[in-house]
């Protein structure tokens, strides 16, 4: 038993990062050389908008110096080296050659919000509000008639080359009628087939486009599904979490801009860039959790003492995320650093697997290497149940994505 | 003739069907909200605490709205079942920076994505846009986080308190951001100083004010709406400082006069998911309006008092909201008492069972959570949001609060114009 508790130990004391952030020389020489045939073909191509970001940023009283500086930290974000931070900065002046249409289907608006006004580093914003925003409700001029006129009109434009970013589930229920867009009444279904048709690529933004979110949650009243289980033959990119975090927004589309692809992509589809490590490993009180000392009620000494919400039920070792470096709001806060625990919004189907803030031991998770976690308190059992989960989400979640794509073609 | 416009922004989708007579002017305005997920159904069988994060994703515009909904509603269920919830001075005052904050920002969007917006594209203006609305906005936004630790959908209140336990350090930076906001209000929202405002609120002053708010008024009166926009002039404030308000009358308000009415939904043939809040069976306006003329406030009770529920009063209610939230949020953050605890344990959920209801003042008005609890399960959940109360559907005889605003209008762009006044929001009436 000790030496599981060891293995146990190192196991979740681990880093956990699969992502590969050195591919060698070689490899990144051949990549700059593409992306800077990428940008020279955009140089030359009309920019979709008339918005001229060096305007926009001396607008916003926003120097070289400040810019560069963004450009660096988003390259390291990107998982680049640091040789490609000038490519990234001519990659963001070009946004406006990167169409982006944006559809909101059955959801909060919550991603929009996070995307267009809560959040974003001053400059992330300008470079949103550059991109050819071409189909947005919030951004666009028009409204109504005009707007879905708009739409078309965009599609015909950029056919086979716009971004189709989804926020919101698809109601499968009652034959889409659940959400319904327009004055024809078309359903959420068919509109997302019909923009995703000459899409180059869609990006799923939010708990719900992705796996179906929170209208997917149990009894699923109205049939929700995400973007993947409808979409067929079409590059997906899953960006998770509710709501989604705008760097990694951004961090696709200026992906796509520099190198004409879309990036490297984990089991569930979301890019390693960002989901490739836990929250965990990179979490302000782990040094608390190695150390053994968790809040064990809220307003307690350990809550006054930041200590690990583990206990508290944050599921932070089992979260695929990079919440806990990028954080939300311009980087000011994020949910552990008040004190409540990672709710493990960017895994498929959260909202029925974990329950709430409720240690993992009351949640009743099947742990994918079998057994049901006891309480954290029994530590060598509850640590070992909870480290098969942790190593084992990603299989678990490519199994329920598995499951889901076929139940999803049944819709069709 | 019938029309259908659709009315789509940052806060979803509506459709208003209009009839209109020769001329064009509507003679009659239904809305229809065509969106649903059945939150109540995914939050019924849950442990109570569930709701906690489940309600504030209800809407990711007031999704704090909804929070403290929840926890406020968990709080009363707790005290019904007798077993009363402590929550220090210093937990409550952060709720209310929080909430208030969601307050501000949402009406410095109205005004910049939607108002200036629309009304300029009527009178043939090229929109712009609006980035240092949206800094201002999320500056408030970080305020809020924080505390919370992030917006949108922040889960960081519980029966007891609130999880966070912030030093000087976050209180100061709290402080800063709030001075550039209401430096952002003096200079390009009103074009003066908060006092000065406050101090001329009559509507020569405010034809005549630089800022923004005063180009939205004078787009309002070029278009001939600065005077329309007349409802029932019914007002129900439920949140804080309950009353209700009618022409003959104010008293104080309480929830059990409160119920829904879903004759107009699809459940029973009608063409939307939305139902309908009333009063004593009756429609009442609530929001920004509401709460001026609940409170008092001097200048909007004095615009009321000449020129009643018009869109002149309405616009200016909510920007002069946003005035005096400012000066709370400072008095607030300037009084806590760090000494105090942020959260004082209740006992466990499982033990208790019964019914509670959470009042809150969203940005567009009353929001109302009732649950009844089994053994801290869930049996049911209803939420009534402050677009059912003003974006309601009547009767021809006796139209909702929206639709009886937009009776008579010239045509059905301006109509649509005035609806917005309401700062209409579909993301959480189709909950
Ligand atoms: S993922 Fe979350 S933020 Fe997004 S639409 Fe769904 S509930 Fe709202
Ligand atoms: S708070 Fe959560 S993510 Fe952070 S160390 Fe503890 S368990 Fe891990």
């Amino acid at each position: 038993m000790s030496d599981k508790i060891e293995a146990v130990k190192k196991l979740f004391t681990s880093k956990s990062s699969r992502v590969e952030t050195n591919k060698g020389d070689t490899y990144y020489q051949d990549l700059f050389a593409k992306c800077e045939a990428r940008l020279n073909e955009m140089r030359a191509q009309t920019p979709a908008n008339r918005l001229d970001f060096s305007e926009l940023l001396e607008e916003n009283g926003i120097d070289r110096r400040e810019f560069m500086k963004w450009a660096s930290a988003t390259t390291a974000m990107l998982m680049l080296p640091p040789m490609f931070t000038p490519l990234v900065a001519d990659a963001a002046v070009m946004m406006n050659r990167a169409p982006v249409i944006w559809l909101e289907l059955q959801d909060c608006a919550g991603n929009s919000e996070a995307l267009l006004r809560a959040d974003g580093p001053k400059i992330d914003e300008i470079v949103l509000d550059i991109i050819s925003l071409e189909y947005h409700e919030t951004l666009q001029a028009a409204a109504g008639f005009q707007a879905e006129k708009q739409l078309d009109e965009a599609m015909e434009t950029f056919k086979g080359k716009y971004l189709l970013f989804v926020e919101g589930s698809i109601p499968m229920g009652m034959n889409g009628q659940y959400g319904t867009i327009g004055a024809a009444g078309e359903t959420f279904h068919d509109h997302l087939m019909r923009c995703s048709e000459n899409a180059a690529a869609i990006v799923a933004v939010g708990a719900c486009a992705t796996f179906g979110g929170i209208p997917a949650a149990s009894p699923n009243p109205t049939g929700a599904v995400g973007v993947m289980n409808v979409v067929k033959n079409k590059p997906i990119i899953n960006i998770p979490a509710c709501p989604a975090n705008p760097a990694n927004m951004v961090g696709v589309i200026l992906h796509y801009l520099l190198t004409g692809q879309i990036p490297e992509l984990d089991s569930l589809l979301r890019p390693k860039f960002a989901f490739g490590y836990r929250i965990h490993d990179n979490c302000e009180r782990r040094a608390h959790f190695d150390a053994g000392e968790y809040v064990e009620e809220w307003g307690d000494k350990g809550a006054q003492n930041n200590f690990c919400l583990y206990k508290m039920g944050c599921k932070g070792p089992m979260t695929f995320n990079n919440c806990s470096i990028v954080r939300y709001n311009e980087g000011i806060n994020w949910p552990i650093g008040v004190g409540r625990g990672c709710i493990g919004c960017s895994e498929p189907d959260f909202w029925d697997k974990y329950a709430y803030e409720r240690p993992m031991a009351d949640a009743k998770i099947k742990a994918p290497t079998g057994g049901v976690e006891k309480t954290v308190d029994e530590f060598g059992l509850g640590m070992l149940t909870a480290v098969g989960i942790g190593i084992g989400i990603h299989a678990a979640a490519s199994a329920v994505a598995g499951k889901r794509e076929k139940s999803g073609e049944s819709h069709e | 003739m019938i029309t259908h416009e659709l009315i789509e922004r940052i806060e979803g989708e509506a459709v208003l069907d209009f009839k209109t007579d020769k001329s064009g002017h509507v003679q009659e305005a239904s809305i229809r909200f065509l969106h649903f997920r059945g939150m109540e159904a995914i939050l019924e069988g849950r442990n109570a605490l569930d709701a906690l994060v489940i309600a504030p994703r209800v809407c990711g515009i007031c999704g704090h709205s909804h929070l403290i909904a929840a926890v406020r509603m968990l709080e009363n269920l707790y005290a019904s079942a007798g077993s009363a919830v402590k929550v220090t001075p210093k937990a409550h005052a952060l709720r209310e920076v929080t909430r208030v904050c969601e307050l501000m920002q949402n009406h410095i969007k109205w005004l910049y994505l939607v108002m200036l917006h629309e009304s300029g594209k009527l009178l043939g203006k090229e929109p712009q846009v609006a980035l240092r609305a949206l800094y201002a906005s999320s500056q408030i936004n970080q305020m809020s986080a924080l505390f919370s630790g992030q917006w949108p959908h922040s889960s960081y209140a519980h029966p007891g308190g609130v999880t966070c336990d912030p030093t000087h350090i976050e209180v100061m930076q709290a402080l800063k951001l709030l001075s550039d906001v209401e430096r952002f209000i003096e200079k390009d929202v009103l074009g003066c100083k908060t006092e000065n405002f406050e101090a001329n609120m009559d509507v020569e002053s405010l034809l005549l004010m630089e800022g923004d708010f005063g180009t939205l008024l004078r787009y309002f009166e070029r278009l001939d709406l600065l005077d329309l926009g007349k409802s029932h002039g019914r007002f129900l404030v439920l949140g804080e400082d309950a009353h209700e308000i009618t022409p003959n009358e104010r008293s104080y308000a309480h929830i059990d006069f409160v119920s829904e009415d879903d004759s107009q939904t699809f459940a029973h043939g009608g063409k939307t998911y939305a139902k309908n809040a009333l009063y004593r069976g009756k429609f009442y306006e609530t929001g920004p309006l509401a709460r001026a003329i609940s409170t008092e406030r001097s200048g909007v009770s004095a615009l009321y008092q000449q020129y009643g529920d018009t869109a002149l009063t309405r616009i200016t209610a909510r920007i002069d909201e946003v005035v005096s939230l400012i000066a709370y949020v400072r008095l607030l953050l300037t009084s806590l008492d760090f000494t105090e605890s942020s959260f004082i344990p209740p006992v466990s959920i499982e033990s208790i069972s019964g019914k509670g209801v959470g009042v809150v003042e969203a940005p567009r008005g009353s929001l109302i959570h009732r649950a009844t609890v089994e053994k801290g399960k869930i049996a049911s959940y209803s939420i009534i949001t402050p677009t059912q109360w003003n974006l309601g559907n009547g009767t021809y005889d006796s139209p909702g609060i929206a639709q009886k605003a937009m009776l008579g209008i010239e045509s059905t762009a301006k109509a649509s114009l005035i609806f917005r006044t309401f700062d209409v929001c579909s993301v959480c009436t189709t909950h």
